[in-house]
C-alpha cells in the first residue's frame, strides 16, 4: 500500500514537473548559458557596438561644448590618410610577424627539447614560468634600464663584445623594433613552450613506437608524426600570441614612447595618445574598430596558411 | 513654587542650548575628502598632513597617489562623466588652461578675495599664481612650484677655470671644454615624446623663442626656434650616447652619478642632487639661473602644481578648508620639510628653511622672473607638446633638419587652431 502510494506521488511529482522540464527542453542551453551572456552582452557586445558608433562622431572628450558632429565614414578615411596611422600599422604587423614567428620557433624547441626526461628537466620547466608571472610593465622597466646606452647591462656587453651600439639598441631606430621584439620574445616564448609541450605530452607512444619499427628517423617521426599531430595546439599558441601581440602596448609606453621617431610606434599605442591623451573619441574608435578588422584578417590567414600546411604533410 | 518652575525650566533652556552644538555634529557628520595627487615630491607631503588635518578639523582627507597620464585620465574621466569621484585634484601648471576653460575645476577668486588676509595672498610669489590661473581667475591654489635651473658640477667646473655660464655662447664653450674622459658636457631628455619636447622647450625659453605668436596663434618655425633647436641637437654631441632615449629618471641619474656636468631641471630635483644615499655628486652640485642668450628677455621657466576643488565635488566648503590649509603659512614649513617645493615669498627668505635647503634663494630669484607660459598653457598644449616631441626628437636622431621639422611642426599645429 504504502509502495503504491509513493509511485503514485513519484508520478504526481513527475507530471507537475513536466511543464517545467518540457519549457526547459523548449529553452535549451539558454537559462544556463543566459548569465554568461548577459555579461558578454553588457561588457563585450554594448562597448563595441559604442565603438562602431562614436566612430561616425566627431566627438571629443575634452571639447567644451561636448558637441558631437555626425561624420559618416570621416574618422576611417582619416586614418588611411594618416602617414603616423598608416606607419604604426605598418610596423604592428612587422611586429607581429618576427615576435610571433620567432616565438613559435624558439617555443617548439624548448618543448622539444624538454619533452625529453633529461635531468634537470623539471627544473627548467619551473624556471619557464618566471618571465610569465612578471607584470610586462615591470618587464619593460628593467629591460629599459638593461637597454640603456650608458650603463645597461646589455649594452655594456654588447661594447665589450666590440659592438658598436652608437646610441644604444633603443635610441637607434634601425634597433629600436628589434630590441622590443625582444622584449616580448623573453617574455612569451615560455607560454608557447609549455603549450606545445604540453600538446606533445599527450601524444601517443603508440605512433612512435610503429613510426620506429617503420624505419622512420628522429627527424622524420617529429616532422610526419609529432608536428601534425600538434597542429591544433600550434593553432591556439599562434592565436592567443598574434592576437596578443597587436596589442602590444607596455614596452612601447615604457621603454621608447613611440621613437625614435616612429620607429616603433604601433597601432595600440597611437590609439591610446589619440584616444587617452587627447580624447579624440570618434577618431580613437574608428582606428580601434580598424585594428580589430586588421587582427581579424591577420587571424584568418594565419588560419588559412597552417590548414594548408596541414593538408600538404 | 512659581520660582521652581522658572528655575526648572531656565535649566532645561540652557541644557537644551548647550547639547544644541552636539546634536548638530552628529546630524552632520564631517565630511571625508577624496584627494587626488600626482605622484611627485610633494605627495609623501599631503599623504603625511593629513591626519595633522583630520586631528584639527575632524575632515578626513584620502590621499590617492596616481601618475601623470593615469592622474589626467582619471581627472578627465570623471569632469566629464560628472561623477565627482574626487573632490580635489593636483593641477600641473600645463593643464590649467584646459580646466579652466572647461569649467572642470571650481573658481576660487570669490573665496580668495573673501579670504585674502587669512590666505597672506601676497606672500605668494606674483608669476606662482600662474599656477592654476587662467584669464583673470584662479581655479586652483599653488602647491608647489618649480623653477628651471641650471645644474652643475661646481668642483669639475672649479678645477677646469669655468664659472657657470650666464649666456648661451658660455654655456656651449662650456659643454664642449667639459666633455671627454668618460664625461659629458651636458645631458638632456631626447626621448620621443613630452620629454624632448620640454627640454628643447628650455633651450627655446634661452634663446629668446616662444611657441606662440603675440595673437596666440602657434609660431613653431621661427628663426630663433629654429636657431634654438639646431643649438639643442648640437648639444646632444656632448652628451651621453644614450640621451636620446632618456625621460627624466635617465637624465637626473646621468648627472647625479657624476657622469654629466649640467643640466638644466626643475628645482625640485636639488634635493636628490644633494641627498648622499641617492648622489654621487651631494657635495659638489650647485644650482644657477638659466643662461640667456644676447638681446633675449630674461626669462626663466616656470613650472609645478596646484590644488582645485572638482566643480561636482559635493564637499566645497571642506576641500576649501583644506586647500587655505596645506597653503597656509603656518603649515607651510611642514609641506616643504616633507617635500614640497615653495610657493611663497616668505618660503625662500625663511632663515630656518634656507639653513636647511640653501638653494632656495636661487629659486626665489627666478620665481621674480619666471615665466609660467613658456609651456603655453593652453587647451590645444597636449597636442603641441606631442608633435613637437615627435619633431625634435627626429632631429636629434638625425632623421630631419632643424628647419624641416620645424615647418612639419607648424603645419601640423595650425589646423588645432581651425587654420
Amino acid at each position: 500500500m504504502g509502495e503504491y502510494t509513493g509511485a503514485t506521488a513519484d508520478r504526481s511529482a513527475v507530471a507537475a514537473a513536466r511543464p517545467v522540464e518540457k519549457w526547459l527542453k523548449r529553452l535549451g542551453l539558454l537559462p544556463w548559458a543566459a548569465p554568461a551572456l548577459l555579461f558578454m552582452l553588457c561588457f563585450a557586445f554594448y562597448p563595441l557596438g559604442y565603438s562602431l558608433y562614436i566612430s561616425f562622431f566627431n566627438y571629443s572628450l575634452t571639447d567644451p561644448t561636448q558637441a558631437q558632429k555626425f561624420t559618416g565614414l570621416a574618422n576611417y578615411l582619416k586614418a588611411f590618410a594618416d602617414p603616423a596611422f598608416r606607419i604604426a600599422a605598418l610596423n604592428s604587423v612587422l611586429f607581429v610577424t618576427l615576435a610571433v614567428g620567432i616565438q613559435t620557433v624558439l617555443g617548439l624547441a624548448i618543448a622539444v627539447l624538454l619533452n625529453r626526461d633529461r635531468p634537470g628537466a623539471p627544473l627548467v620547466r619551473t624556471l619557464l614560468l618566471a618571465p610569465l608571472t612578471l607584470t610586462p610593465i615591470v618587464v619593460a622597466l628593467v629591460w629599459r634600464a638593461l637597454y640603456n646606452a650608458d650603463y645597461g647591462v646589455f649594452s655594456y656587453y654588447l661594447k665589450e663584445l666590440g659592438v658598436h651600439i652608437g646610441r644604444g639598441p633603443i635610441g637607434e631606430p634601425s634597433t629600436a623594433l628589434l630590441a622590443l621584439v625582444i622584449v616580448d620574445v623573453w617574455q612569451w616564448t615560455p607560454l608557447v613552450a609549455l603549450m606545445l609541450l604540453a600538446g606533445l605530452r599527450s601524444q601517443s607512444a603508440d605512433l612512435f613506437e610503429a613510426a620506429q619499427i617503420d624505419g622512420a628517423s628522429g627527424w622524420q617521426q617529429f616532422w610526419c608524426v609529432a608536428l601534425p599531430l600538434l597542429r591544433p595546439i600550434l593553432i591556439v599558441a599562434l592565436l592567443i600570441r598574434t592576437m596578443d601581440v597587436f596589442k602590444l602596448f607596455d614596452s612601447v609606453f615604457v621603454v621608447t614612447g613611440g621613437g625614435p621617431g616612429y620607429a616603433t610606434e604601433v597601432m595600440n599605442h597611437y590609439i591610446f595618445k589619440t584616444g587617452l591623451t587627447f580624447f579624440d573619441m570618434g577618431y580613437a574608435a574608428a582606428m580601434s574598430n580598424l585594428l580589430l578588422v586588421l587582427i581579424g584578417l591577420f587571424t584568418a590567414a594565419y588560419f588559412r596558411a597552417i590548414g594548408q600546411l596541414g593538408v600538404t604533410q | 513654587m512659581t520660582v521652581w518652575r522658572a528655575t526648572w525650566l531656565i535649566l532645561v533652556v540652557a541644557l537644551v542650548v548647550a547639547l544644541l552644538p552636539l546634536s548638530s555634529s552628529v546630524a552632520q557628520p564631517r565630511p571625508t575628502l577624496n584627494l587626488v595627487s600626482m605622484s611627485d615630491r610633494f605627495s609623501g607631503a599631503l599623504t603625511r598632513m593629513a591626519p595633522e588635518f583630520e586631528r584639527e578639523t575632524g575632515i578626513k582627507v584620502n590621499v590617492t597617489i596616481q601618475s601623470y597620464a593615469e592622474l589626467y585620465s582619471r581627472a578627465i574621466a570623471d569632469f566629464v562623466g560628472r561623477t565627482g569621484g574626487a573632490d580635489l585634484y593636483t593641477v600641473d601648471i600645463v593643464w590649467t588652461g584646459e580646466w579652466g576653460e572647461n569649467g572642470y575645476l571650481l573658481d576660487l577668486t570669490p573665496m580668495i578675495q573673501r579670504d585674502r588676509a587669512a590666505i597672506a595672498y601676497d606672500d605668494v610669489f606674483p608669476s606662482v599664481w600662474k599656477l592654476g590661473g587662467w584669464q583673470g581667475k584662479q581655479y586652483a591654489f599653488p602647491l608647489a612650484a618649480y623653477a628651471g635651473v641650471l645644474a652643475y658640477n661646481k668642483k669639475v667646473l672649479t678645477d677646469a677655470g669655468i664659472k657657470p655660464p650666464r649666456s648661451v655662447p658660455e654655456f656651449a664653450m662650456a659643454i664642449q671644454k667639459l666633455t671627454g674622459d668618460g664625461r659629458y658636457g651636458i645631458v638632456m631628455n631626447g626621448a620621443r615624446g613630452a620629454p624632448c619636447a620640454q627640454d628643447w622647450m628650455y633651450h627655446m625659453l634661452i634663446h629668446g623663442g616662444s611657441i606662440l605668436d603675440k595673437e596666440g596663434m602657434p609660431a613653431l618655425n621661427t628663426p630663433v626656434n629654429v636657431r634654438a633647436l639646431t643649438f639643442f641637437a648640437d648639444m646632444f654631441k656632448y652628451a651621453p650616447p644614450g640621451a636620446t632615449s632618456y625621460a627624466w629618471g635617465d637624465r637626473e641619474l646621468a648627472f647625479r652619478s657624476g657622469v654629466a656636468m649640467m643640466q638644466i631641471a626643475w628645482s625640485t630635483g636639488v634635493r636628490a642632487h644633494r641627498d648622499p644615499s641617492m648622489s654621487k655628486v651631494a657635495t659638489i652640485s650647485d644650482i644657477t639661473t638659466l643662461p640667456q642668450a644676447a638681446g633675449a628677455p630674461t626669462r626663466y621657466p616656470l613650472g609645478g602644481w596646484s590644488i582645485g576643488i572638482n566643480r561636482d565635488s559635493r564637499n566645497k566648503e571642506a576641500a576649501w578648508q583644506f586647500i587655505k590649509w596645506i597653503t597656509s603659512q603656518r603649515m607651510r614649513r611642514e609641506f616643504v620639510r616633507l617635500g614640497g617645493e615653495p610657493i611663497r615669498r616668505s618660503e625662500t627668505s625663511d632663515s630656518t628653511l634656507l639653513a636647511e635647503f640653501p638653494w632656495f634663494a636661487m629659486v626665489g630669484k627666478s620665481f621674480e622672473n619666471a615665466d609660467g607660459d613658456f609651456r603655453p598653457r593652453i587647451r590645444q598644449y597636449p597636442r603641441i607638446q606631442d608633435i613637437l616631441g615627435l619633431e625634435v626628437n627626429l632631429v636629434i636622431t638625425g632623421q630631419k633638419s632643424p628647419k624641416a621639422a620645424l615647418d612639419d611642426a607648424q603645419a601640423k599645429a595650425m589646423p588645432l587652431f581651425g587654420r
